[in-house]
This record gives C-alpha cells, sequence and structure tokens, in this order.
C-alpha cells in the first residue's frame, strides 16, 4: 500500500520536512510500539453514520462514516449495454468504479491502481447482492467517491454501495454488510485503521526463522442465506488465523446489519410520508384540472378537438 | 474467462457428473487434469517455463534488471508481474477484451507474492539499501482452456525456479560508491528460493459440490470460485497447533499457510462452504506444490545445465 | 428469521427490506413486483411497503412497492413516449424518455422499423411521410433488444403527438392534426404528412396488446 518517495521537501534554509511517518524500517518498529494496541478484541463496529438519499441530482445516492473514513456512493439508473460482447449469460452487467477525492489519501502515487483494485473488488461483491436477471441488456453503474481514507476502504464501500443500490431501487436478494480485520504481530485490531493498514503493507517478516503471521481479512456477508458474498485475505496466516478474523468480521457484520437496517427502514417511513403529503397534493391539483376541463367542456372545446381527427381507414376494426 | 456457450442440457449433464463424482473428462473432484511442464525454453529471459494443462497454455518469462530497492525495505528486491492474454487466446480477448482477466491474474499473483514469508525477498538483494534485482514475470497466455489461476501460478513457480541470477561482486570504489561487476561466465550463477513461493488453487463450485482444476465449460457451469493462494514452509518456528485441517504430515514437516484468498464468480456461498473450500484448496495446494517440485528436480538432473536443441517447442 | 423488524406503524403499513421473508409460495399466490422466490417462500427484494392485492380468480398478489423514486425501464408491451431522433428509409431511431406515466431518469434507445409504423399496408409505408426528426410519437415496446427497444405504432391511437412544421424556424407553433395522416400548421397552413396518433385518455388504451 504505501511506498515512500524518496524525496523530502528542503526548507530555504536547508531545513527537512519528512512527510512520512517513518521512512526506515527502524521508525516502522517505533511506530508501532507508539501505537495504541488493542487489548481484547472487541467484534464491534466502530461509530457509524448511515444516510440514504443525501444526493438530489441522483436518485440511488447513500454517504457512509466508519469512523474517520469518508464513502460517498451513487447509483444510476441501469442503461444499455456499451459493448455487446460485454453480455455473457443472462445476466445485466455490473461495473463499480472508485474515485478518490484529490484529499482522501496522503499517496498520490498509488491512487490509479488501488481506484483499479477496488472497483474491481467492490464489483466482485456487489455482483451476487445484485438480482441481475432482471438487467437483461443492461449494465447497472455504481460509483463511489473516497473523501476520506482511514482503513475499512473497501468494506465501508460495500456497506454504502448497499444502501445506495436500496435506496435506487435496484432488486437486491438481501442486504450486504462488510467489515475488516486484520492480524499483526500477534495482534488483532479490529477494523484496521489506515496506519495499521500500512504498516501491514510493509511488514518484512522480523527474522525469517520466526514465523509470524501478519494479513488482513475483509467479509461481505449477506445474513437472510448465511452468505458470504466476498471474502478477500491477503498477507500470510494460518487457516486456523483466517477462520478466528472471519467469525470477528461476521459478528461485526451481525451488529452493522441491524444499522443499515433501521437506517432503510427509517427512510421508508420518511418518503412514505412524503408520498403522502404529495398525492394529496396531486389529488387537489386533479380536482382543479377537472372543474377547468368541466368549464371547457360547456364552450364546446371538445367537439371541436374530436371532429378534427378522422379515422385511419388503415386501422383494423 | 473465456465464454463457452452451453445448452441447459450441457450444464445438467456436467452438473450430474460432479454430483457423481465422475466428471466428463472421467476425473473425480479431486483430479488435475495432465499437465505438461518444460523450462528453460526462451533463450533471452533468465529464466522461462512453459506449461501445458489439457487445453490451457502458458509461456512465462522472468526478466531481470537492477534496481534501487525501497527506503523502507533496504534488504528486499523488487517483482513484477505482467499478464498477456492475447487475442489469439480466444478470439473475446481482441482489443480489450482481455485487460480484465489480465488484471484479475496480475492481483491474484501479486497478492500471494506480497508476503515477504511466501516470497524470500531477501535472495534478491545485491547491496541493501543501494542496490537489487527486480524481476519481472512476464505471463503470456497461448491458449485459454479453464483454470487460468491454477496454470498461471504453477508457471510463474517454475520460471522462478529456473530462473538464474548472474553472480554480481561488489567493489568498494572512492567515495563509498560502489561499483557491481557481473559475472561473465553464464553457469555461475544464483538461484531464486521457491521453497516457499504460493499457488494458487481454484476451488470451484458447481451444484451442491467442490472441485478442483474446472475445465472451460465447467467454470461456466459454476455459479462461484475461489482462489486460495497456498504456501508451504518450513516448520522451523513455534507453531504447531495446526493440526486440525491438515490431512496427512508431509515428509519434510512442511506446513501449509495461506497467504491470499478471494472469492470469483458473481456467486456467494456460506461460511461452511467457504471453509470446505478452503481446506479442500490446502490439501490440493500442498500435494501439487510437492509434485511439482519434484518435476521440476526431476527435469533438471535429466537435461542438466544445457538444453538439448529441441525444434518447435509447442510442439 | 428476523421479522421482529417488520414494524406496523400507526397507518398499519407493513415496512419490509430485501431479503425479507413474506409468505410461503402458496398455488394461489403470485408474486409481484418487488420480490423474489427462493426455496419455497417468497422474499422481498426491494426496500418498501408489502401489499397483498386480491385479484379476480381468487389470486393474491403480493408486491413491495417503494415510496418515493420508482426505478423504471421499459419493458415489452409498455406504451412509452419517444423523440424521434434520426430517420432512414428502413427505421427511424428514438430516444424514449417516458414509460407509460413515468419521466425516466435517462433516455433508452428505441428503433421503429418501416415495418411496425402501421397495422396495414405495411409494404406502402415511407418513413419520411410518418416521421420527422423532433417529432414526439406514443409508441409500444415489441422487443427488446441488445442495443436498443423495438418499438411499433401499427395501432390508431399511436403516432405523432407532438410536431412541428419543417420551416418554422422562429415561433415554434405545434402542427395541429387534420386527419389520420396529415398536420397542418395553425400559423403558416403549411400541411405535412405524419401517422398521426389518435390520442384518447390513458384509460381507454388497452393495457397489453
Amino acid at each position: 500500500m504505501l511506498r515512500v518517495a524518496p524525496i523530502k521537501n528542503t526548507l530555504l534554509d536547508g531545513a527537512t520536512i519528512t512527510e512520512q511517518l517513518y521512512t526506515t524500517p527502524k521508525d516502522c518498529e517505533d511506530f508501532f510500539e507508539s501505537l495504541e494496541k488493542p487489548t481484547e478484541v472487541k467484534a464491534t463496529p466502530r461509530s457509524t453514520f448511515i444516510r440514504a438519499g443525501v444526493l438530489t441530482t441522483v436518485l440511488g445516492s447513500a454517504y457512509m462514516e466508519y469512523g474517520n473514513t469518508k464513502v460517498l456512493a451513487i447509483v444510476a439508473p441501469p442503461r444499455e449495454l456499451m459493448r455487446s460482447s460485454a453480455r455473457r449469460m443472462n445476466m445485466g452487467v455490473l461495473n463499480c468504479y472508485v474515485n478518490f477525492a484529490a484529499f482522501a489519501s496522503g499517496e498520490l502515487e498509488t491512487v490509479p491502481e488501488r481506484e483499479k483494485h477496488l472497483g474491481g473488488m467492490l464489483t466482485k461483491a456487489l455482483e451476487p447482492l445484485v438480482c441481475r436477471n432482471e438487467f437483461l441488456n443492461f449494465q447497472l453503474d455504481v460509483r463511489v467517491l473516497i473523501l476520506d481514507d482511514d482503513g475499512c476502504l473497501l468494506s465501508t464501500a460495500i456497506n454504502c454501495c448497499g444502501v445506495a443500490l436500496v435506496e435506487c431501487g435496484i432488486s437486491t436478494y438481501d442486504i450486504i454488510t462488510a467489515s475488516t480485520a486484520c492480524i499483526y504481530k500477534n495482534l488483532v485490531f479490529v477494523n484496521p485503521s489506515a496506519k495499521v493498514e500500512e504498516l501491514l503493507g510493509q511488514h518484512r517478516g522480523a527474522d525469517s526463522a520466526q514465523m509470524e503471521e501478519h494479513g488482513l481479512l475483509m467479509n461481505a456477508s449477506m445474513d437472510t442465506f448465511e452468505q458470504l458474498a466476498q471474502c478477500q485475505q491477503c498477507g500470510y496466516m494460518k487457516p486456523e488465523t483466517f477462520v478466528k478474523l472471519l467469525d470477528y468480521t461476521l459478528e461485526i457484520n451481525k451488529s452493522l446489519r441491524q444499522l443499515i437496517r433501521r437506517v432503510l427502514t427509517d427512510r421508508v417511513k420518511e418518503q412514505h410520508v412524503l408520498d403522502k403529503k404529495e398525492q394529496e397534493a396531486e389529488r387537489q391539483e386533479d380536482e382543479r384540472l377537472a372543474g377547468i376541463i368541466a368549464r371547457l367542456k360547456e364552450q364546446g372545446l371538445h367537439e371541436f378537438i374530436q371532429s378534427n381527427i378522422k379515422e385511419d381507414p388503415y386501422t383494423k376494426k | 474467462m473465456a465464454y463457452v456457450a452451453l445448452s441447459e442440457a450441457e450444464k445438467t449433464f456436467i452438473l450430474h457428473g460432479v454430483e457423481e463424482d465422475f466428471r466428463c473428462d472421467g476425473r473425480s473432484r479431486r483430479d488435475y487434469r495432465p499437465m505438461e511442464l518444460e523450462t528453460g525454453l526462451v533463450s533471452n529471459a533468465s529464466g522461462s517455463a512453459r506449461l501445458r494443462l489439457a487445453n490451457t497454455d502458458i509461456l512465462v518469462g522472468v526478466k531481470t534488471e537492477i534496481d534501487v530497492p525501497n527506503p523502507l525495505t533496504p534488504e528486499f528486491g523488487k517483482l513484477e508481474f505482467f499478464v498477456d492474454c492475447s487475442a489469439n487466446a480466444t478470439p473475446e480477448f481482441e482489443g480489450r477484451g482481455g485487460s480484465d482477466l489480465a488484471q484479475e491474474l496480475i492481483l491474484s499473483l501479486q497478492k500471494a507474492y506480497e508476503s515477504s514469508l511466501a516470497f524470500d525477498y531477501r535472495t534478491l538483494c545485491l547491496i541493501p539499501g543501494q542496490q537489487c534485482w527486480k524481476l519481472y514475470i512476464d505471463i503470456l497466455i497461448l491458449e485459454c482452456g479453464g483454470n487460468l489461476h491454477d496454470a498461471v501460478s504453477l508457471a510463474a513457480k517454475a520460471a522462478l525456479y529456473n530462473t538464474k541470477l548472474p553472480r554480481v561482486t561488489a567493489t568498494l570504489l572512492d567515495a563509498g560508491v560502489t561499483d557491481l561487476i557481473i559475472s561473465d561466465n553464464p553457469y555461475d550463477c544464483t538461484r531464486v528460493g521457491i521453497d516457499a513461493v504460493p499457488l494458487l488453487v481454484t476451488v470451484c463450485k458447481i451444484g451442491d459440490y467442490c472441485l478442483v482444476d474446472p475445465s472451460a465449460e465447467e467454470e461456466v457451469c459454476s455459479t462461484v470460485s475461489m482462489v486460495v493462494a497456498v504456501s508451504m514452509r518450513n516448520n522451523t518456528g513455534r507453531c504447531g497447533g495446526y493440526k486440525m485441517l491438515r490431512p496427512f504430515i508431509t515428509k519434510f514437516l512442511s506446513t501449509a499457510y495461506l497467504s491470499g484468498t478471494h472469492m470469483t464468480g458473481g456467486g456467494s456461498m456460506h461460511r461452511e462452504t467457504m471453509l470446505n473450500c478452503i481446506q479442500l484448496g490446502l490439501s490440493i495446494g500442498e500435494q501439487l506444490n510437492s509434485l511439482l517440485v519434484k518435476m521440476l528436480k526431476a527435469e533438471e538432473q535429466r537435461v542438466g545445465p544445457k538444453r538439448p536443441k529441441t525444434v518447435g517447442f509447442l510442439k | 428469521m428476523e421479522t421482529d423488524t417488520t414494524d406496523q406503524s400507526k397507518d398499519d403499513i407493513l415496512i419490509c427490506l430485501p431479503g425479507e421473508r413474506l409468505c410461503r409460495v402458496e398455488d394461489n399466490v403470485v408474486l409481484g413486483e418487488g420480490t423474489y422466490e427462493q426455496g419455497g417462500y417468497i422474499y422481498a427484494s426491494k426496500s418498501g411497503i408489502v401489499s397483498i392485492v386480491e385479484s379476480e380468480e381468487k389470486y393474491q398478489m403480493v408486491s413491495v412497492n417503494k415510496p418515493g423514486f420508482h426505478l423504471t425501464i421499459p419493458a415489452t408491451g409498455d406504451v412509452v413516449t419517444a423523440r424521434v431522433l434520426v430517420t432512414t428509409p428502413k427505421f427511424a431511431k428514438c430516444a424514449i424518455f417516458c414509460v407509460r406515466n413515468v419521466l425516466l431518469e435517462s433516455s433508452y434507445r428505441g428503433l421503429l422499423r418501416k415495418e411496425d409504423v402501421r397495422e396495414t399496408e405495411k409494404d406502402r409505408v415511407d418513413i419520411y411521410k410518418s416521421f420527422k426528426p423532433g417529432d414526439i410519437i406514443l409508441a409500444r415496446v415489441i422487443n427488446q433488444m441488445e442495443q436498443s427497444f423495438m418499438l411499433s405504432t401499427a395501432e390508431s391511437e399511436l403516432g405523432v403527438v407532438i410536431a412541428y412544421a419543417s420551416d418554422a424556424r422562429k415561433n415554434r407553433i405545434p402542427m395541429v392534426p387534420i386527419g389520420w395522416g396529415e398536420m397542418q400548421c395553425p400559423q403558416t397552413t403549411i400541411k405535412e404528412p405524419r401517422k398521426v396518433a389518435k390520442v384518447l385518455p390513458e384509460s381507454t388504451i388497452k393495457s397489453e396488446p
């Protein structure tokens, strides 16, 4: 993840400012030492804020804050397939695009690569969720904008997209929730922050005689049928560690699911009230128009229009 | 994946075959198709391998270059993957058609090789903090017959085994500048350690069963598959608790580790199914790894450092 | 199963979310919009309000109605409003912007072949005597092709609704239909051929072809 450019900002007086938290392996260790370490694993989500329908111009939008990670997702209505060669099987095509805001990440060099990678993984995670058989010959574009990156990016993006899809009225088989957990120097971090994720990318396996597990696991689940939509692991770990991390993430997913359900239910209620108001306004408008039409009829305009249209002789009777 | 058009009847036939543990080509669910492996056929590369897994044909070349190591990992070398899905593999790959698949393969390999425990980047170091080897692993897909992940990783490992880095000696010049002298003798070279290099095993779920090495037709029938990167490591450290999943103890007492997994194929699976998939992937990966190493050693002994002149390596 | 979250709010409405189990599949239960079937049960695939409609012959239609924005895609059989973009001797290309009475978010491509302009004497149809680019037409979706929807105006109620005379440059006044095949500009009194739709109130149009 993190790649340090060997350039330092030189001030006029010759002093330098190092932008990175650490530039040498020693700094890496020091940083880890200074890090607050979890004493016990609490499989709970970070403080979360989700709101569906944040944008007025796009119909399916959602915004999510997961701790300091901030993500905005947009779902556009399905449109015709661009490439007919992309049509495979009897399924619609799902495309996910991830973009970092210019200020989202301190690292600019790796951004295009990460955007591509996240987009690919997001597509894979959402494919089992969407009822793609309803969008034959269509493609569905999901766009994600990352406003702030503080770890758990992929899982936050999945959660946010799940809400945006439901908000847009795209048929989905279930509600999707995702979370991340990682292991570094025999410590389990749930919902790792960007700093921990960076450390993980820098892992050097201290001395090879001593086997040290490290790695990250991202798991997206759909609980109605207890299915895992995506489970991605990287790093180096024993299978039982994998299972351990998997169960932590599943537990977090459960609590996130409760939250997302509440948000979506509230949203339905909110819209229902709005709909009722609109219907009332429409009814009044209809009444007004009916009055006008009745008046026009008295004046005989109806007959005028009718007399102008003759029957189409080519239409079968 | 390359797309094969199948009718519902054909799909049902494959599905029933899988249920009976007797697949279309007579294999059981845990069997691989026959493999042909050759190393050292490309003269312009430092190492190369060609793998033919039934209809899947992969050619891998490893090129070397001297680079500056990353300041955070001064004693590490570098590795870069490139996958070319050429249009002659399937017409579908024409233009940019294969780029998505190539991207996926590159990412899976990068993830699997990312950890320094999976690939010993220290062997690529020349002068810590100053000079290191950078290996470019170029993978060319000649024919696409299913199970690309596995084939690509097998071929990459074989090519790495075949890679010979010229011996480099450093001399200290004035003002602390080091100069590298690369040995002229083509046989004076070092090898890349491949003991822990991971293999990707695709476990494919068809119906209610999991199988390995799906053919192109079987891939179409599958709703979801799991790519498991298996790395074998000698049990020198302090890990002994790993008994539950290991089906048998190998001669070298090496243990299988996961160095990257992900799901692909657009479907989802249950937690237990996934754990079964991983378990199957691990045990298959373990066997595959020991077989591959055995075959590579056997080939080297038989052929020796000099390759006999052959005409037409694709045969 | 999570049934606890289906709240009964004060309006006595049943709110459901995707993946929620609604009821068992039975002979007299029909799946409506926003639902899917899995393992003998009907589940919701959208968030919204559950509605069970008793239709004739004792069938019950279970569907989920999403309040607020409703996603609409043209389907076979729908009457759509489209704008003619290009005409060629064989077909007219259109942009569908309205399905039934729902305005679409983005327009979809439609294709109206010469054979589908009217019901009889199909071989004597000339596209340029029926449509001009810029016309607003009513049409029925007859098929969904890979890249576009196939449209048809082979009904007297379907065809051109709003059209402007070709030379009306400044003051755009729509032409008035003066017959099933002609329209006239009220200002310049120029007559132009069109496949005119006999516009009727929506309620009288058959819902199925």
